[in-house]
């Protein structure tokens, strides 16, 4: 069980969007009456819980990635594209991070709401910027656990 | 580079990024952009392209899938179903490899996910396989192959991914799924025989410590199987809630998902076995295992998009198709492709690859994109036993203590049999049709 920030918000999240559609399957099959808001509230979630969940992943180096190759020319060579492979992630992150802001302060500008429930759609992409750059700090974290005690890890759970 | 175009320019830099060890997604990602950036089209849409990326209803079904099979595993399913196939079967000589195949069978039918097999269903079948006078090697290697059928299995992360590219009913690929499946379990029974069998220890202290874990008494045979069967019949009639739901149309394949994860949440905390602190770190390591695979998912789709739009597919898949016009060569340089590609790379991530360049050539020919979908799981299946980069060797590695290079020397077999088992699906499209006419 984790501690962390995301750990809850993926924990709670994703137990309570289980619920929801556990609910939805339930009343549908029962009264063949079905909330058309529960799939707008369940792909938030599963948005959220999959940008938050990434910040798990990057704090303990799972992302799937190809270690075959930077294994193959001493612990060096690995250090050096530890680096560089945690650099580049956090540009791209960085430039993630940006990009959801446009998209939310493009939302806010133009009042566009959702389907589903009718709410502003900026609701839900609000958590997306902070998210990607929880991604980016994680990774950075993640990165310097790895230089300075290097574990062959292995992407496990995908 | 001023005669490749931007999509091309972009492969490469893919191809780069992923050798020198930038997560897959990221490369994904960055390469995309720059493609993006290069033909002129800013980044603007990129905010829009990543969220429109992961909500996709069908893919919520992959979460859901991960978090059953997990919470499965952290209920203890997995110990009772080796229980009683090994009480049922393993008593025969060599037994014990049966049991393994079989009930990696019916964990491939729990869990979408190979490596998490692995680490589900791995240990207790090892332990029973050497006992049994099998090699530690063997047991490994058979583990490792057994649970990659979890990719080829419905329920599957990989089919979704594929009923979603090319926009395929996910509840028939799972339908469809089930025979070739079997099939490929059937191959991996006929190379059972041919294994090196040392004596069986059935005094020793392994023998004693499997009895003791898996409370193997002195009762009478029929007496003990009732008891292991009782023990195990919720977790044997997953199969059933999740296919069965789908298959008469019940669920969708994402509400089965649901319904799969709450069943198992029932039976951990009505077997005792699960707490709300171990549901909760469940959950989280669910949530994190399905976001490595939808990170992927997201930033392959701003590949899409270069892809699409530079017509990188057109040259490729017109240089497949000008191959050769004999339909099982091309397929048969897809399958080699593919099986290459899975020495290096995840199925999820072959997927978003291979298959604009593939799809557009399913459809010249002619074929039933249901059946390329499995014929494609199970290539892709192959290449999470299959060094230097397969998954499942990695986790069984960690588990056994054993090196990578034993266990996939000892996998060599296995990997025969599983080529064999392609050309019998490649040959025998229908295999894959018998199901879906029975359920009109």
């Amino acid at each position: 069980m984790k501690h962390s920030l995301e750990g809850w918000i993926c924990a709670i999240l994703f137990l309570a969007m289980t619920a929801l559609g556990f609910a939805n399957v339930v009343v549908r099959y029962l009264t063949s009456y079905s909330f058309a808001a529960t799939q707008e509230l369940l792909l938030t979630g599963f948005l959220l819980i999959t940008v938050f969940g990434a910040a798990l992943a990057a704090r303990e180096g799972q992302h799937l990635a190809v270690t075959f190759f930077a294994g193959l020319f001493g612990t060096r060579v690995e250090r050096a594209v530890t680096l560089f492979a945690a650099g580049v992630s956090l540009v791209l992150l960085l430039l993630a991070a940006w990009f959801t802001l446009d998209l939310l302060r493009g939302q806010i500008a133009t009042g566009v709401t959702t389907p589903g429930l009718g709410l502003p759609a900026w609701y839900y992409s609000a958590p997306l910027p902070l998210a990607f750059a929880l991604i980016a700090l994680r990774t950075v974290q993640g990165a310097i656990a790895d230089l300075r005690a290097p574990t062959p890890r292995s992407p496990i759970d995908a | 580079m001023p005669d490749l175009s931007a999509g091309s320019q972009m492969l490469i830099l893919f191809g780069v990024l992923l050798v020198l060890r930038v997560p897959v997604a990221f490369s994904l990602g960055i390469s995309a952009m720059y493609a993006m950036w290069h033909m002129g089209f800013g980044l603007d849409m990129v905010g829009d392209l990543i969220a429109a990326g992961i909500t996709k209803f069908s893919l919520l079904a992959i979460p859901f899938f991960i978090l059953a099979g997990m919470l499965m595993g952290t209920a203890g399913l997995a110990d009772r179903m080796v229980r009683f196939f090994r009480i049922l079967i393993g008593g025969m000589p060599g037994g014990m490899g049966v049991v393994g195949v079989v009930v990696s069978l019916f964990w491939g039918a729990v869990s979408g996910s190979g490596p998490a097999s692995v680490a589900a269903i791995g240990p207790m079948i090892m332990r029973g396989m050497v006992e049994d006078g099998y090699s530690r090697a063997y047991a490994a290697a058979l583990v490792c192959t057994g649970a990659a059928l979890s990719i080829v299995i419905p329920p599957s992360i990989g089919l979704v991914v594929y009923g979603v590219i090319a926009e395929v009913s996910i509840g028939q690929l799972f339908i469809a799924a089930i025979l070739p499946g079997l099939v490929m379990g059937a191959m991996m029974l006929a190379t059972l025989p041919f294994a090196r069998r040392g004596r069986p220890d059935t005094a020793g202290r392994l023998a004693r410590q499997n009895a003791d874990e898996l409370a193997l008494t002195d009762a009478p045979w029929a007496a003990q199987l009732w008891h292991a069967f009782r023990a195990a019949f919720w977790g044997l009639f997953t199969p059933v809630v999740i296919l069965g739901g789908i298959y008469v149309g019940i669920f969708t394949p994402t509400e089965a998902a649901i319904v799969a994860a709450v069943y198992a949440i029932i039976l951990g905390f009505a077997y005792r076995s699960l707490t709300l602190i171990t549901l909760i770190g469940a959950v989280q390591d669910a949530a994190r295992a399905s976001a490595v695979v939808m990170m992927v998912v997201t930033f392959a789709s701003l590949f899409g998009w270069v892809v699409t739009v530079d017509d990188v597919v057109g040259t490729y898949s017109a240089a497949l198709l000008g191959f050769s016009h004999a339909p099982f060569l091309v397929l048969m340089v897809m399958a080699l492709v593919l099986l290459i590609a899975g020495m290096f790379m995840d199925a999820i991530t072959i997927m978003f690859i291979c298959l604009p360049i593939f799809l557009p050539v399913v459809h010249e020919m002619g074929w039933d994109p249901v059946w390329f979908g499995i014929f494609l799981s199970i290539n892709l299946a192959i290449g999470l036993f299959t060094p230097p980069v397969g998954i499942n060797l990695f986790v069984a590695a960690n588990i056994t203590g054993m090196s990578l290079e034993r266990i996939a020397g000892a996998a060599l077999p296995f990997l025969l049999s599983s080529v064999l088992g392609i050309v019998v699906i490649a040959a025998w499209p229908e295999l894959t049709q018998y199901l879906l006419t029975w359920m009109q």
